[in-house]
């Protein structure tokens, strides 16, 4: 059949019009409806999980890579990922995991336990083709692993030196992370910029200093995401990423402004999460020499620091006021602990009890650079000086670049310093031990830097890690809890919180204690 | 049965109008039928979308006007003024604040004290009374504002939405003072300010019920706003934005309601958004109106024309449609060639115009593209590191082939610099002839010297400057028949001029830091060949050494042995240590100095200054290796000065910065770092310089390893004479004993001071090596003896023809039961596993083989061991038929 000329000459070009006003736009809007769009505060810096230290790499690559092991939605319990169950021997040396079959890499390898030997061996063995560097996270924490071997085609045995209950936490980290030997073997060290795991979403684009595009993994084993494209847009400003959001232009903002955070709360279309963060920061009084040495002096201190003051005004409403070294979200918290309410005149009696002498001068040492845990150290080392001035001990502040902060005071130089300390895996040991135990209190290294030494809890600390029944373990760790309440060799000071805004189209964000968000159930409603 | 139809004589044009007629008839309704439907539906939906959208933009700026009464809060909160009346004379705090009225934007201040009670109170603009939005003592905002927090939220206060802003009132010395609470109504400015920004009628809604709007019936009274129906009410107030039509004084709008709520995400009330309707239902009409008006019209007219003009109109018609379709196929130069002088000539001429337009269009875009495209090229040619010709081919290549100029050359000053550009032209032919006629030169002369870029006609000349001065300049020509240049063409020439300059300069300074490190690789390749040679020699000496030792095992001298390789062993572990660390650390300080030289280059640092700096960090590594390194006092004392004058300068870290360029042994290096401060991060120059001088040290270091160890196993190598074992030898007694005693050295040095008195002796035959283990027997157990702490002396006599060695330490002595057992084979006094008790035993055998004897007196604190030689040697008849 044919049409006259003027019939074809007309219908076109509206035909033409047609199309051209509707079809562009409802791509772009269905496009943007499966999208989700992040703006982060910094690109990533590389995606070889092992390489990886900076918060930007890890959010990445928890999306492209998974490990033995994961934490449970929103909290930092243990549950299967790549291994499917895990025995450990008698000794407690001996980890033995059975791992979930089926599941391939983002390439096609099958996922099986050579892979698992590979991702280990190439950070444990100096001499692995694939041991780029020294890699941070493993010769931290992952150092008291001796071996991992196959014992099977979906089984491995990994040893490590000694019984040591928070390994299995330490699994579910990003360092511990199974990549693909294939792909490592074809890109070298090309793989940091185009990684291959097996998690819900793959790299497919990454434009440095720009943004990272992922797509969905379609043969998830835990069932593909929802949301198509996963697109991480660096807005270095905070102002910015607040006004993207509010526009819509992005789903979900990291690092919010601390004042910011009450307007995204009054916005309609916008969500806030808010997480207890997996940090402490302290005021540690130096319990090795006089007058810190004095159980009254210290307690003193602790009664004299308007703690609620300090943490309102320098954290303005994004941190809570902490009661001791651990956090209220992890596991083994013991709230009761704490004892010691602001109290400047039953600070000033305590004192005079332990014949304080007010001539003397302590030195607080405080670092002068905002550290996570705590964003303005010496104004909040001001606000200590004047409290303690007002409980009749003066103070001599001495302010120091972090790092040379930090030297000094690991070798125990000061009377009282302002230290913090923010959680890798989880796990109360992560505190306890580290900031606490007399083992870690040798000058020079000293993550102890109030030096407390206490044999109690120092005996206590070590069982913790050697019994793998966790309800013992938390017995432990309250009764150590109180110890250090008692002792008090710190003024525990504030649990920052970290705070995420999204819009409220996007549901079913999970954002752990680190602020790594899990994108895996993410579901995204409606247009933009 | 059919009926006959008559049959009908019609004209062509009737028959042609007709059939042109009807097939333009029927797709011509069911289009305008189904555009107009599309058209109608999708105007609708337009209006519900552009409504919500509109919403959100007016949540966002009700929200940053929040924003903005939070931060003044904050900011009157910290003002020290206010601190300091309320600490000294609250009552003028209300004065205080009646100057600050002008400023702000809120609608209530007031300054509340710790034990709540309002000290000052003003509304500077605030229609309704004051009292009726005031702060209750039981208002979150001030509990949590006298908590030390700010805080930030709309809330429902005497039945009206408010924005409301806290802020703890705290001063220097750390005393909560008070609180600042500002509070705004959501009232009629609010919304008449909104509207002023987003063009729609705006309404505040306490829950559902409308409190404030912008919209005025028709003698111009306001109107409290619009009702949400009741659903649609309850669903906002659950959280979601919902749109509807609704009627506004008589009029359809369409409706966006947005919830709004406390931070406690608790909905107090909405704000509605709304949109006219009746503009676009006029718009709907008219649209659907010229639709069929105008589908009517070119119908009638294309049956008019076609009975009129019949066949004249369908050659046009026929042109016109196949201009429409080579356009359509992307071809704009066609030409559209229809003369005609009616509609249709209209119409084409139209269309000439659209595909002119459309041509031009695309042509700046194809401009566009290929200017970005060039200055890609040109940025990427700047951060890729390629040499100079390479740079200047391509600068001239690149500009040439996007202005389509047929020659162009590319001028650069020489190195005397200046504008002496004859004679020292880089010259690059393009195409014609390599000559540059003589008034492009004057011309590119005129150019650099003005700094400014000309174009006339056909010639093209801009100065390539970077920031310091000009390097050359670049003309460039195109043929008569080619057109004259543009001032967008010249735009793009100095834009590219600018990128150009700097990768020339760049590939200049490249070539020289290539040039400098390809030399320091040298340097560092000439001296690992030479601790290569060093190495094998002292390997070769290793495997004397081995023989040597094997032959003292052949030789039953286990115990000598023992002695020999405990002392030995960390002799050559310390230099050896400190060969491998400091061979580790070479690599890995070559690779940072590469790229730290590098990043220097990036810095784009101007080429005297460059080879300047460089000299001088070479000249600093020179002279470490002559002086090394100033005594710690000294150094501190510089150091001071040092950081005295870096700080003058306020560069930041400046102590560590003098500590380091100090340690480097390069303070001359300062005055380049503080000069270069704003362009070169002192880091990186310091870090230069730290490289540098630690490869310098590092292979002085070796150095100094490797001849001690070179020094030592000669001492071995005489000590053990091997390829002489069994023959007697004049040697000097004395350099035997010293020879023993560097061997000995680490057993020594910790607490035992050695005190020799050496007379003057011949040179006398003996078995060497063997005499030698006489001497590290004897100064060993000496220093046993005397627990590592003591004095040994060490003396030569001579004694008619005897020679005498006597050594002496000032131990316990050996107790008078055991000394007649010393020299008995396997006697010892040492702990099992410290001594084989062969060592005397041995010693005596030596001695008595030389013909000679050992004299032992003892007491507590001098115990003496005398060794008697004769001068003329063993005896003969032991000096042959020895195993060798």
């Amino acid at each position: 059949m044919t049409t006259s000329r003027p019939a074809r000459l007309l219908a076109l070009p509206l035909a033409a019009a047609l199309l051209l006003a509707c079809a562009p736009r409802d791509e772009y809007v269905s496009a943007r409806a499966s999208s989700l769009v992040a703006a982060s505060v910094g690109d990533a810096l590389t995606l070889d999980p092992a390489a990886i230290s900076d918060n930007e790499s890890a959010q990445v690559a928890m999306q492209v890579f998974e490990g033995l092991v994961r934490n449970r939605e929103g909290t930092s319990q243990v549950e299967p990922a790549l291994a499917t169950r895990w025995s450990v021997s008698k000794d407690g040396t001996v980890w033995t995991f059975q791992l979930r079959r089926r599941v391939r890499f983002h390439d096609g390898t099958p996922f099986d336990a050579s892979a698992v030997v590979f991702s280990f061996e190439r950070q444990r063995d100096h001499n692995h083709p694939f041991h780029f560097q020294a890699f941070t996270y493993w010769e931290s924490t992952f150092r008291n692993i001796r071996e991992v071997k196959a014992v099977g085609p979906f089984t491995v045995e990994i040893r490590i030196d000694r019984p040591y209950a928070p390994f299995l936490a330490n699994l579910a980290m990003f360092p511990a992370s199974i990549v693909s030997p294939t792909a490592m073997r074809r890109l070298g060290r090309g793989f940091a910029s185009r990684p291959v795991g097996t998690g819900p979403y793959q790299l497919v684009h990454w434009e440095k200093g720009e943004r990272i595009i992922l797509t969905a993994n379609r043969t998830y084993w835990d069932g593909p995401p929802k949301v198509q494209h996963l697109v991480y847009e660096v807005v270095p400003d905070a102002g910015q990423r607040l006004v993207s959001l509010q526009s819509g232009t992005v789903d979900v903002a990291y690092g919010l402004a601390p004042a910011d955070r009450q307007l995204v709360r009054l916005h309609p279309d916008l969500t806030l999460y808010r997480v207890s963060g997996n940090n402490v920061a302290f005021l540690a009084m130096n319990t090795q020499r006089p007058p810190f040495d004095d159980v009254r002096v210290r307690r003193a201190v602790n009664h004299a620091v308007n703690k609620n003051a300090i943490v309102k005004l320098v954290y303005q409403g994004l941190a809570i006021p902490a009661s001791g070294p651990i956090p209220p979200a992890l596991w083994s918290y013991h709230g009761r602990a704490a004892r010691y309410g602001y109290d400047p005149t039953r600070a000033r009696s305590l004192l005079s009890e332990a014949g304080y002498d007010p001539t003397l001068t302590p030195r607080l040492y405080v670092m002068s650079t905002p550290r996570p845990y705590l964003p303005s150290p010496v104004l909040v080392a001001r606000m200590i000086a004047r409290n303690l001035a007002d409980a009749g001990m003066k103070v001599e502040l001495v302010v120091r670049p972090f790092a040379e902060h930090l030297r000094a005071t690991q070798l125990g130089e000061h009377d009282l310093c302002l230290a913090g300390w923010a959680g890798d895996n989880g796990d109360p040991d992560n505190f306890l031990y580290l900031l606490l135990d007399r083992d870690n209190a040798r000058r020079g290294a000293a993550r102890n830097q109030a030096m407390f030494m206490n044999e109690s809890l120092h005996i206590l600390l070590v069982a913790a890690q050697a019994v793998m029944d966790q309800r013992a373990r938390e017995r432990y760790y309250r009764r150590a809890q109180e110890i250090v309440a008692e002792e008090a060799p710190w003024v525990p000071l504030a649990h920052t919180d970290l705070v995420v805004a999204a819009r409220r189209s996007v549901r079913n964000l999970q954002v752990h204690q680190s602020t790594i968000i899990n994108y895996r159930k993410t579901v995204k409603h409606g247009a933009p | 049965m059919t009926a006959r139809l008559p049959r009908l004589h019609l004209s062509l044009r009737a028959k042609l109008s007709i059939a042109l007629g009807s097939a333009a008839l029927l797709p011509l309704i069911a289009v305008s039928a189904v555009a107009g439907r599309v058209a109608l539906g999708r105007l609708e939906r337009n209006l519900l979308v552009q409504t919500r959208q509109t919403s959100h933009i007016a949540v966002n700026l009700l929200l940053r006007q929040v924003q903005r009464i939070s931060r003044e809060a904050g900011k009157l909160a910290s003002d020290p003024e206010l601190h300091e009346l309320l600490a000294l004379e609250p009552s003028l705090v209300g004065g205080f604040l009646q100057g600050y009225a002008e400023a702000t934007e809120a609608g209530l201040i007031e300054v509340v004290l710790p034990d709540r009670t309002a000290v000052a109170r003003i509304a500077p603009h605030l229609r309704g009374g004051m009292t009726q939005i005031a702060s209750r003592p039981e208002s979150e905002a001030l509990a949590r504002a006298l908590d030390y927090e700010r805080y930030l939220s709309l809330a429902v206060i005497g039945g009206r939405l408010v924005i409301q802003a806290s802020a703890p009132i705290v001063d220097s010395m750390f005393v909560l003072r008070g609180a600042v609470i500002m509070t705004t109504p959501l009232d009629e400015q609010m919304a008449d300010y909104i509207k002023s920004v987003v063009r729609a009628d705006i309404g505040f809604l306490t829950g559902r019920r409308p409190t404030a709007s912008t919209y005025v019936d028709e003698s111009g009274r306001r109107l409290p706003g619009v009702d949400p129906p009741l659903e649609l009410g309850l669903r906002v107030l659950r959280g979601s934005t919902q749109e509807t039509i609704g009627s506004v004084g008589g009029q359809d709008h369409a409706v966006a309601f947005t919830p709004l709520q406390t931070v406690h995400g608790r909905r107090i009330g909405m704000m509605s958004v709304a949109l006219s309707r009746e503009d676009f239902r006029r718009a709907q009409i008219s649209a659907v109106r010229s639709l069929v008006l105008g589908g009517a019209t070119s119908l009638l007219l294309a049956l008019a024309l076609a009975y009129v003009f019949g066949k004249r109109i369908t050659i046009p018609l026929e042109r016109l449609h196949r201009s429409t379709q080579a356009i359509a196929a992307g071809d704009l130069e066609h030409e559209v060639v229809v003369e005609t002088d009616d509609e249709i000539g209209d119409l084409a001429g139209a269309f000439r115009g659209m595909t002119g337009a459309l041509r031009e269009h695309q042509e700046r875009l194809a401009a566009r593209v290929r200017e970005i495209l060039t200055l890609h090229q040109i940025a990427r040619a700047v951060s890729s590191v390629i040499g100079l010709d390479q740079v200047l081919r391509l600068v001239v290549n690149e500009v040439a082939s996007v202005l389509g100029a047929e020659r162009g050359v590319l001028l650069l000053t020489g190195k005397q610099g200046g504008l002496e550009l004859s004679g020292e032209f880089n010259l690059l032919r393009v195409s014609g002839e390599p000559h540059v006629p003589q008034e492009w030169r004057e011309l590119a002369e005129r150019v650099l010297a003005q700094h400014t870029a000309t174009v006339s006609g056909t010639v093209l000349a801009v100065p390539l400057e970077t920031r310091e001065r000009g390097v050359g300049a670049l003309v460039m020509a195109r043929r008569e028949s080619g057109g004259a240049f543009s001032e967008a063409d010249l735009r793009l020439v100095v834009t590219f001029a600018d990128q150009a300059a700097i990768a020339i300069e760049n590939a200049r300074l490249y070539a020289e830091v290539s040039a400098f490190s390809a030399e320091l690789e040298e340097t560092v390749k000439r001296r690992t060949a030479q601790l290569t040679l060093m190495n094998e020699e002292l390997g070769r000496a290793l495997a004397d050494l081995k023989s040597t030792q094997a032959l003292l095992v052949q030789q039953e001298r286990m115990a000598g042995l023992g002695l020999l390789v405990a002392g030995v062993a960390h002799e050559i572990n310390t230099p050896a240590g400190a060969i491998q660390g400091s061979a580790q650390m070479l690599g890995e300080t070559l690779n940072r100095l590469v790229v730290r030289l590098r990043d220097l280059l990036d810095r784009g640092l101007p080429r005297e200054e460059a080879t300047a700096l460089l000299d001088r960090m070479e000249r600093a590594r020179r002279s470490l290796s002559q002086s090394g390194l100033l005594p710690p006092a000294e150094m501190r004392r510089r150091a001071r000065e040092l950081a005295a004058g870096l700080e003058a300068r306020r560069l930041p870290d400046a102590r560590r910065l003098a500590k380091r360029l100090l340690e480097a042994g390069a303070a001359e290096i300062a005055e380049d770092v503080i000069r270069l401060s704003d362009r070169v991060p002192p880091d990186l120059v310091v870090g230069i310089v730290e490289d540098l001088s630690f490869l310098e040290r590092s292979s002085l270091s070796i150095q100094v390893a490797i001849s001690a160890l070179v020094r030592l196993v000669r001492a071995l190598k005489s000590y053990a004479h091997s390829d002489q074992q069994a023959a007697v030898v004049d040697v000097d007694i004395t350099e035997g004993i010293e020879t023993t005693l560097t061997i000995l050295h680490n057993t020594l040095r910790y607490g035992i001071t050695v005190q020799r008195s050496y007379a003057e002796l011949p040179r006398i035959p003996v078995y060497q090596d063997e005499l030698n283990q006489v001497w590290t027997n004897l100064i060993h157990n000496a220093a046993q003896a005397m627990n590592g702490k003591g004095e040994l002396a060490i003396e030569t006599l001579r004694r008619d023809d005897q020679v005498g060695v006597r050594i002496v330490d000032n131990g316990p002595g050996i107790p008078p039961e055991i000394m007649p057992r010393i020299f008995e084979p396997f006697f010892t006094t040492k702990p099992p596993g410290e001594g084989t008790g062969l060592g005397l035993g041995i010693s005596q055998r030596i001695v008595e083989k030389h013909g000679g004897r050992i004299e032992v007196e003892s007491r507590p604190g001098r115990t003496a061991f005398t060794v008697w030689l004769p001068l003329h040697g063993p005896p003969r008849k032991e000096s042959t038929g020895e195993p060798a």
